[in-house]
């Protein structure tokens, strides 16, 4: 008995002494903290030393160990003060994450609990990488949010210089207002338990630099129709200029109109973009219906240094009238047919056959009263008599007439309208204007040639028709009424018993046939497009392929009114 | 007597053997069928501007369509059920079809749960056709995503049809004579989205 309690007592004690054993053998140290970081700048003076750059533009480089696992990011910030009088004040952490995905530095607004969330996203991306979507983000210098927060690239493609091309160096543009400029730059790496090292610092002054100089490289010289907007075709009054700084990567600029005219405290500078040119509308104009303007323009460095004196020059500009509030609906006849002078007959008629056939037309047309009437006088070898861009615009309407020609078999002859003439129509027509052409010819290259028929008349045309007598008339579509040569007015034995030398086609853009050809005996151009309008969001033509003074009445008035009424213009 | 009773024995205990293992293998959970997305084209037009008319042509080339589910996965989503890959489509927005919205681009057997919307890759056609015989061109803005995303959230359900009706504003998708374009142009700015989700 007293065996088995002292074997009993034994077992319990050898127990008690495992247990006890056990208890003492625990560890009792706590496990390690974290060793932060260690980061350290490359290529920098020694700590004690103070250098000062050529210019407020540094690169810098640094790397970071972390000895017991891994740098997720750097984060740095610098110092400046305004002037020498004031305190120095720091510039906000920024972050840059610790790998390189699809070429991209990436920045993150990240903080340091939540980036190495962010980084292991990146560190743990397929082998194919970002996806497109994302990475055209990136190169859009859009941002991704990623573990809940901003992440955007320091190198997309629209940045030029960027600041970050990797995570291991920077190149950044100290504040430099003063003449000299101290700065501390502060670098930390950041291991993947999100502490940030002890900084790397290094020191330095930046020196201010000169501003750069604007110059004006070309301006308009002739006055300018101008209205307050853009649009399709008016982009505004162009102006080029260029920067010069031999300093600086890059030059922006800022332009006004009318600098002295505004209020000082109110002056509209436009925003500072690279562009090296601008277009000026009225809106931009401190009165948009002043005729002498003047525009500035200024400057600015990479390093935020502005051209005080900048660039100017004078301009001239026209507000349409017929655009103004309270105009009266004015038509302008403008004929510029050939002239056969006093001996004009009905097929051949002087210009003031043409201009009794018009009034009557147009009077005929319910216009009586709101219409003039221009003869464009060209005298061989002289003065060509064309109405500026003044005299243009007080009309809502322009019929340009040029139905007469010279001797239709002698490419000599013709009714010119080419250059100058055809570029103030052109302006005329890109700040709004309307414009009906009834011409014979019209395409012919010492008339208005095929290009010009193309952009402004809507009509695409190849080559005429030289039949002789082959065109008899237009079949009409859209609400216009079919039209028939009338006979009575052709010089049959040169043309025959029709037309001949008009340019059928086919319709450009937003053109519409309103006008199918009607051939006596060629059918390669029968029902081609022989009349065009075009209704366009600035400006609208109704073009007649054909001369309206050869079409029997009364349907010229018909088409005339059906014509300014698809312009909007027969009521008005 | 033992000996010969034995295979016997054994034969009678094996099927209930397997039929135990059997019992024992079964998932405790069954796959859902899928249900059918239909998916169509609708597409608004001012008629007094661009009507609904064989004569007028303005075509939308479709090479991708998928929908995504809550959990962000793609289901692709082919021509029709029968499909067994995605050709591009070309589709004319201006057929009577997309005008009654019954112009079909998808259709695919998927998943039942919950989806966010409908991803499309599309490309415009080059011109427009309008009254048979104006040719506009068409042409984009830079930078011009090709990925509509037609985000509106819908179910699918197990063997029952979701039809989802796509619908392209081409008053707005097709922009007249744009400020610093050319101005015989139309500017591809496309403004979409899913007009209604019916469930049959």
């Amino acid at each position: 008995m007293y065996k088995i309690i002292a074997r009993w007592l034994a077992g319990i004690v050898a127990i008690l002494a495992v247990m006890s054993t056990g208890m003492d053998c625990k560890g009792k140290y706590l496990v390690p903290t974290n060793i932060p970081p260690i980061t350290r700048l490359s290529n920098v003076p020694p700590p004690d030393s103070f250098i000062i750059a050529k210019n407020p533009l540094l690169t810098l480089y640094w790397v970071g160990d972390d000895p017991d696992g891994y740098v997720v990011a750097f984060r740095y910030r610098w110092n400046f003060r305004l002037n020498a009088a004031s305190p120095f004040q720091y510039k906000p952490w920024s972050r840059v994450l610790n790998i390189i995905v699809s070429k991209f530095a990436l920045m993150t607004d990240a903080d340091e609990s939540n980036i190495t969330n962010v980084y292991k996203y990146f560190a743990t991306l397929p082998p194919e990488g970002l996806s497109p979507d994302s990475a055209n983000r990136l190169d859009s210098a859009k941002t991704l949010i990623i573990a809940g927060s901003h992440v955007w690239a320091s190198n997309p493609k629209i940045i030029h210089f960027p600041v970050h091309v990797n995570p291991n160096s920077g190149t950044f543009i100290f504040d430099s207002q003063d003449s000299l400029n101290p700065h501390t730059f502060e670098v930390s790496a950041i291991d993947n338990a999100g502490a940030a090292g002890p900084p790397a610092t290094v020191s330095f002054g930046t020196p201010r630099v000169s501003p750069p100089h604007t110059q004006i490289t070309s301006s308009p010289t002739d006055t300018q129709l101008v209205i307050d907007r853009k649009s399709s075709t008016f982009q505004g009054i162009e102006f080029d200029f260029q920067g010069f700084d031999p300093n600086s990567r890059t030059v922006d600029y800022q332009w006004v109109v009318d600098r002295d005219l505004w209020p000082p405290d109110s002056i509209p500078w436009s925003p500072f973009t690279p562009a090296t040119f601008a277009r000026a509308t009225a809106a931009n104009f401190r009165d948009p219906y002043a005729v002498t303007h003047r525009f500035y323009v200024r400057a600015r460095n990479e390093f935020g240094s502005i051209d005080t004196i900048g660039a100017d020059t004078s301009f001239y500009t026209l507000y349409p009238p017929f655009l103004r509030p309270g105009y009266q609906h004015r038509i302008l006849l403008l004929n510029n047919s050939y002239d056969w002078g006093a001996g004009g007959t009905a097929a051949h008629p002087s210009r003031a056959m043409l201009d009794a056939y018009y009034r009557a037309l147009f009077d005929s047309a319910g216009q009586n009263g709101k219409y003039d009437l221009f003869d464009v006088v060209d005298v061989p070898n002289g003065p060509h008599i064309f109405p500026g861009l003044g005299a243009l615009g007080q009309y809502s309407v322009i019929v340009f007439i040029g139905d007469v020609t010279g001797d239709i078999t002698d490419p000599e002859w013709h009714h010119s309208f080419l250059g100058t003439r055809e570029n103030m129509v052109h302006s005329y027509l890109n700040v709004g204007g309307k414009l009906i052409i009834t011409a014979w010819n019209f395409p012919f290259p010492l008339n208005a040639g095929p290009e010009y028929t193309r952009q402004i008349g809507h009509l695409e045309v190849f080559r005429p028709d030289q039949v002789k007598g082959n065109f008899i008339g237009a079949r009409g579509d859209k609400g216009y009424p079919d039209a028939v040569v009338d006979t009575a007015k052709l010089d049959t034995a040169s043309w025959g018993q029709g037309l001949m030398s008009l340019w059928p086609g086919r319709p450009y853009g937003f053109g519409e046939i309103i006008y199918r050809y009607d051939a006596r005996n060629n059918s390669f151009f029968e029902n081609l497009a022989i009349g065009v309008r075009y209704l366009g969001t600035t400006f609208n033509v109704v073009y007649l392929g054909f001369p309206l003074y050869y079409i029997q009445q009364p349907v010229p008035t018909a088409i005339v009114r059906k014509a300014l009424d698809d312009i909007g213009e027969l009521n008005r | 007597m033992k000996r010969k009773n034995a295979p016997f024995v054994a034969l009678f205990f094996f099927p209930l053997l397997v039929l135990a293992l059997n019992l024992h293998c079964q998932y405790d959970y069954s796959s859902p069928l899928p249900g059918l997305v239909d998916i169509r084209l609708h597409t608004i037009s001012d008629s007094s501007r661009i009507a609904f008319s064989p004569q007028n042509i303005f075509v939308l080339k479709i090479t991708q369509v998928s929908a995504v589910r809550s959990d962000l996965a793609l289901a692709t989503v082919y021509g029709d059920i029968k499909a067994i890959k995605r050709l591009t489509g070309v589709y004319n927005t201006l057929d009577a079809h997309a005008e009654d919205s019954s112009l079909v681009i998808g259709q695919a057997d998927l998943p039942p749960g919950d989806y966010l919307g409908i991803l499309m890759l599309i490309a415009p056609g080059g011109t427009a056709i309008l009254d048979g015989y104006r040719n506009i061109r068409v042409v984009t803005p830079p930078g011009f995503d090709p990925t509509l995303q037609f985000q509106r959230s819908f179910k699918i359900s197990e063997q029952r049809t979701t039809r989802i009706v796509l619908t392209i504003n081409l008053d707005s998708s097709l922009v007249k004579e744009a400020v610093g374009y050319d101005p015989d142009t139309f500017l591809f700015t496309p403004s979409y989205y899913i007009s209604s989700v019916l469930y049959e």
